[in-house]
């Protein structure tokens, strides 16, 4: 009995020592390109990391299959590296260092959140290893960092871009904000107000709901008072379809015009009959005029089993937007040199992929446009742009 | 100028908060007043209450009503198993140990919850969830009147029990000196499972009537539980009475406060009362008939 407990112990410890040191000596080899992920995987934003991860592997098993990445007459594969932020800011910072200095990846794409993105923006500059942002949003995420780029819109983006659609209809003239109160929720608030009161519009209420709160009655009664003809709503899918839900259990037939994470199937779901109407932003729907994009929807659901949008079609085209930079700049080592040819390469990427034409401005920001969506008999369509 | 129907519709929305909050602020107050003890996995007897409620009637044909019966006789269980694990090895070490062996199952559970149920919130939909009633402009589902009118029903009942039953005599002999009682051949483990299954009961039954109207996921229990403490606290601790006044009037506080001040400081009311109290009467706003009634 003794001797087993004393093995067990020496089984136990030795497998732990091996199975913590066998992942870090990867050694760093010179064919192959070494691409780092990191997003929510686990944690409240899973299912949303998830559909993130599943874009990013599509891609680099298909760009494997097809061969690999042509640089200077040599054709190396993609070698993938994934971590877990849980979509808090320290974790990022401590992933975002293991990928730059124990698994010397070249390029790194992610993160999802905004406040993790504004956290690890700093350490691609000091490393000067190029970083790719699908998801996250924060205007100051690109601006002062030369070594991040990002291929969806930013904030500002997306919010003039809706609030201008919104007021070109000329069909709603008083409104009323719903926002998350975050910095998220507040800045999209401040920004769409300037737009719609600049082009004449009236704003009669602003409300504020917290990240987990349930009952959003009080807010809504509140907004039903001012009688709007639309409500602005910012916020993530739990909320949100809350929100919706109460509004009509109100009997609140305003149009609700959204912001954030609603763009999903998902989303109709959890808001039961509630969704219907609801007009919202989106940076990718699949469409027939960008053929990619409908064939990415066929590819993406048959790999993961999961809705193709925007969240995994941004991050799907991140990879393939690498691949054009490492093809145009013709290096892949990991000296200063190489990464400097990386980063002025993203500026001459002209790639059209599943969310049409991507380039990148001087700072490293995107140029794309958002669609506007409306729910109607339970799918999403494009009204607009 | 404040129109009245938006008044009357604030106080109704608080009122229906309130109850869900006098539910499960009844069973801490039960457990803090009859045993001296502190459960920080309250919360968590609501969310699974709620998921019960959800897969139970699923389970049985669809029949919201059944599903909430069961749940709150699985969770009214589970309430039992708190009080064999958790409470009883600790009992008579102190107010330390069963906090944090409380604490420990709060985030065991949740975390639990997380990998069974899966992050995604469950959406559960009833008959009378959907269907809206309109009086003099004030608006408001048949399941949220539910909520008044079960929470009413279970607070009249619990009220009945301790006050007029032999069992709740004991209750309230145990609340008052647990030795003496004991002495006077009360058994007083029975008494704690019964508190635990009366407080488990109660909050299955707050998560089931909250679940059609809300969206049901792990961390449900966390904010529920913390608002719960607020009101025992109000109320008075172990004051059975307090904790329905406090549960009722923190509903209504909140959602006038937010509905005209503001909205970015709904928890923020919720808190200055609770301060506001300790500061004038620490006791709690029943503080005084705190044993009598408990």
């Amino acid at each position: 009995m003794w001797k087993i407990k004393k093995y067990f112990w020496f089984i136990v410890i030795a497998h732990l020592v091996l199975s913590f040191s066998f992942p870090f000596c990867g050694e760093a080899r010179e064919d192959e390109i070494r691409i780092g992920l990191h997003g929510p995987f686990s944690g409240p934003v899973a299912f949303s990391g998830e559909l993130m991860k599943k874009g990013f592997l599509l891609a680099v098993e298909e760009i494997n299959k097809a061969g690999g990445i042509k640089i200077a007459g040599k054709i190396l594969k993609i070698r993938t590296f994934v971590e877990d932020d849980r979509g808090v800011p320290a974790e990022g910072v401590a992933v975002t260092e293991k990928l730059i200095t124990r698994d010397q990846v070249h390029a790194i794409v992610g993160p999802f959140n905004s406040s993790v993105g504004l956290a690890v923006a700093e350490l691609s500059d000091r490393y000067k290893v190029l970083r790719l942002v699908p998801i996250a949003v924060a205007d100051a995420i690109t601006t002062r960092h030369p070594w991040v780029f990002r291929n969806c819109p930013n904030q500002t983006m997306q919010t003039v871009q809706n609030a201008e659609w919104v007021v070109k209809q000329g069909k709603w003239k008083k409104f009323a904000l719903l926002l998350e109160n975050t910095d998220y929720g507040r800045g999209a608030g401040e920004i769409w107000t300037k737009v719609v009161k600049g082009k004449g519009g009236e704003v009669l209420a602003t409300e504020y709901f917290n990240l987990g709160d349930t009952d959003f009655t009080t807010q809504l009664t509140k907004i039903k008072g001012r009688d709007p003809q639309g409500i602005f709503l910012v916020g993530l899918i739990t909320e949100g379809a809350q929100v919706l839900r109460q509004a009509k259990h109100l009997g609140m037939h305003q149009q609700f015009i959204g912001l954030g994470g609603f763009a999903s199937d998902k989303f109709i779901q959890l808001a039961g009959g509630s969704a219907e109407g609801l007009i919202n932003n989106s940076y990718w729907e699949p469409n027939p005029k960008i053929p990619k994009s409908v064939s990415f929807k066929e590819n993406f659901e048959k790999f993961s089993k999961m809705e193709a949008e925007m969240f995994s079609a941004a991050t799907y085209d991140a990879v393939y937007i690498l691949k054009e930079a490492f093809e145009k700049a013709g290096a892949s080592g990991t000296d200063t040199e190489s990464k400097e040819a990386l980063r002025k390469a993203m500026h001459k990427v002209d790639y059209v992929g599943v969310q049409g034409k991507t380039t990148f401005d001087e700072e490293g920001q995107a140029t794309l446009h958002v669609h506007i969506v409306q729910v109607k008999e339970g799918k999403r369509r494009i009204i607009g742009p | 100028m404040i129109p009245t129907t938006e008044l009357a519709q604030q106080v109704i929305n608080g009122l229906v908060m309130g109850g869900v909050y006098a539910l499960i602020a009844l069973g801490l107050t039960l457990i803090f007043g009859i045993l001296d003890q502190v459960n920080f996995a309250h919360g968590e007897l609501y969310m699974i209450g709620a998921y019960a409620t959800f897969y139970f009637t699923g389970m049985l044909g669809g029949v919201y009503f059944f599903g909430m019966i069961f749940a709150m006789l699985a969770v009214a269980f589970l309430g039992l198993l708190y009080e064999w694990l958790l409470f009883r090895p600790l009992r008579g070490r102190g107010h330390l140990p069963a906090i944090i062996s409380s604490l420990g199952a709060s985030i065991f559970l949740w975390n639990l919850a997380l990998q069974v149920f899966g992050s995604i919130p469950h959406q559960m939909r009833t008959d009378i969830s959907e269907i809206t009633i309109n009086l003099w402009g004030i608006s408001i589902t048949v399941q949220r009147l539910l909520v008044l009118i079960v929470a009413l029903v279970l607070i009249i009942g619990l009220y009945l029990i301790i006050m007029k039953t032999r069992i709740g005599k004991a209750m309230r002999a145990t609340a008052q000196d647990p030795e003496v009682a004991a002495l006077l051949g009360i058994n007083i483990n029975r008494i704690a499972e019964m508190t635990f299954i009366i407080g488990g009961a109660l909050a299955a039954a707050a998560g089931a009537l909250i679940g059609p109207i809300f969206l049901i996921y792990p961390a449900m229990g966390l904010m529920a539980c913390l608002k719960a403490f607020v009101v025992v606290i109000l109320g008075g601790l172990g004051n059975v009475i307090g904790a329905v006044v406090a549960g009722f009037g923190l509903g209504v506080i909140e959602s006038l406060g937010a509905g005209f001040i503001s909205s970015a400081y709904k928890d923020f009311f919720a808190f200055l009362v609770l301060i506001l109290v300790l500061w004038v009467r620490p006791e709690g706003i029943l503080g005084k008939t705190a044993k009598k009634a408990g």
